[in-house]
């Protein structure tokens, strides 16, 4: 495919990191000593799902005012620890485990194919996470960024369309310019409304081993099963032109 | 003293070098035509301009620009002091991309990787995102995060730029120290609550009334003769 992209932006949540395995094994951690047995999975799959996707829900059909990340997950936080009957963690070992979502581990494959894709292209996670977050979850995992898109900077939050272009004008690009690397389809389908060109990650454990894949109305301009196999189709269609 | 947890910095002057990307932009369109003006006049100008306007953006007596869209209406009014360049509207163009390739201080890249791997480093500037991820991405570097006014709704040196790009990252000014070679901007930032750190000025500034004062050494947190100074300094 004949492309001019300069920048490729990232979503962050399940296309960069494994959120799902790593606030598990956080939970785990944290309420070690108090020999609780639970479904884990279950617990955090709500968290992430009736917790911020409804939050964001609420927002981007202006239910809900826009709140700080660690707000909305602290909520739901508290919401779950009594649905749950989980008692005497500490205040600091909740607020711990709040931010577990700041410490987010990485696929395997996104530290080598991000520097591969580095030396051609400009990088960014472009999320609705907030700056912080997105900083922490960078630094844990030392990605190598050429800076950082939070749509927070905009006060909207993806899929709204206008805040792709808000994201590609921030650098001066046009949106066809740059490619949207996502594992979700919404996100990409907005990102092409906006004139972006979009690439799919497969990432089958996002949502764990016995999610169903999602569905893809239709193809979009690359699927990948990694981002070192995005960086080397990336190089193929450019050494076409 | 509270711990310092994040270093924000001031790129423009500080890190990034405008003056000779400006005089070897200017450079190459008078020799291509064979005219000479004094560069380094043409640099100091664009740049004393650029200050000029955007105290009157945040006067409110033009309306809001951010760095780029300040630097280009600028150059206009510049032009009118050198007659003899004649720009054309592409070779305007192309004079602004001097300023999305400024090139860093030699010592700056490494200074950067040994103050990242203690410290959350971070750029707060009135130049524009794209300027910093275009100076940034040309001279290899790489920050934690990049925060431009220009999203921030307020501008250095007003408190507001240091509370809110501090409070950006869940930090409290006291939490950050502010990297300079400009008096004006660390003071400003100790006002804002920030740690103030003065590292000594590679070049000339033009000088812009209430902004151009001599460092008071004794008054900041840290003050350096230079980065890799700095980094030594705050990774003891």
């Amino acid at each position: 495919m004949k492309n001019n992209i300069k920048a490729l932006y990232f979503d962050v949540f399940g296309t960069v990191t494994d959120w799902r395995s790593s606030v598990i094994s956080e939970c785990q951690k944290t309420t070690e000593r108090l020999n609780i047995e639970l479904d884990w999975g279950e617990f955090v799959d709500k968290w992430r799902l009736d917790g911020y996707i409804d939050a964001l829900i609420k927002i981007s059909s202006g239910l809900m005012e826009i709140q700080p990340i660690e707000v909305i997950h602290m909520k739901k936080l508290h919401q779950l620890l009594d649905e749950y009957g989980i008692t005497g963690l500490m205040p600091e070992e909740i607020n711990h485990m709040n931010l577990a979502w700041n410490r987010l581990r990485i696929w395997d494959d996104v530290s080598d194919g991000l520097n591969l894709l580095k030396k051609k292209f400009m990088i960014l996670p472009f999320s609705n996470g907030d700056l912080r977050c997105l900083v922490e979850i960078s630094k844990y995992n030392n990605l190598p960024w050429d800076g950082i898109i939070s749509a927070d900077f905009f006060k909207k939050i993806k899929p709204d369309v206008t805040v792709y272009q808000d994201a590609a004008d921030l650098l001066h690009m046009n949106p066809e310019e740059i490619l949207m690397v996502a594992a979700h389809a919404k996100d990409l389908e907005a990102a092409r409304k906006a004139g972006m060109k979009t690439a799919y990650v497969i990432r089958p454990l996002e949502f764990g081993p016995c999610a169903v894949p999602e569905e893809k109305p239709e193809p979009f301009d690359y699927e990948v099963d990694s981002f070192i196999e995005l960086a080397s189709v990336l190089n193929q269609s450019s050494n076409e032109q | 003293m509270s711990q310092i947890k994040a270093l924000a910095f001031d790129v423009g002057g500080s890190v990034f070098d405008w003056k000779s990307s400006v005089i070897r932009g200017i450079e190459s369109l008078t020799q291509a035509r064979g005219v000479a003006i004094d560069s380094e006049a043409f640099a100091m100008g664009w740049r004393l301009r650029k200050f000029q306007t955007l105290m009157q953006v945040k006067q409110g007596a033009v309306s809001r620009m951010n760095a780029d869209q300040i630097l280009r209406y600028t150059l206009d009014g510049l032009l009118g002091d050198f007659p003899s360049l004649n720009l054309s509207d592409e070779e305007k163009d192309q004079l602004m991309t001097v300023w999305h390739k400024m090139p860093v201080w030699n010592e700056f890249p490494e200074a950067l990787e040994k103050l990242k791997s203690r410290y959350t480093v971070f750029v707060l500037t009135i130049l524009s995102m794209a300027i910093v991820v275009d100076c940034s991405k040309f001279n290899g570097i790489t920050w934690d995060a990049i925060i431009s006014c220009e999203f921030l709704n307020h501008y250095k040196q007003d408190p507001g730029a240091y509370i809110k790009g501090a409070e950006l990252l869940g930090l409290k000014p006291e939490e950050v120290l502010m990297v300079a070679v400009h008096p004006s901007d660390i003071e400003a930032a100790q006002r804002a609550g920030m740690k103030a750190a003065f590292v000594e000025p590679k070049t000339s500034e033009p000088d812009v009334p209430g902004l151009s004062f001599p460092p008071k050494y004794d008054q900041y947190d840290y003050c350096a003769q230079t980065f890799m100074d700095l980094a030594d300094q705050l990774c003891k």
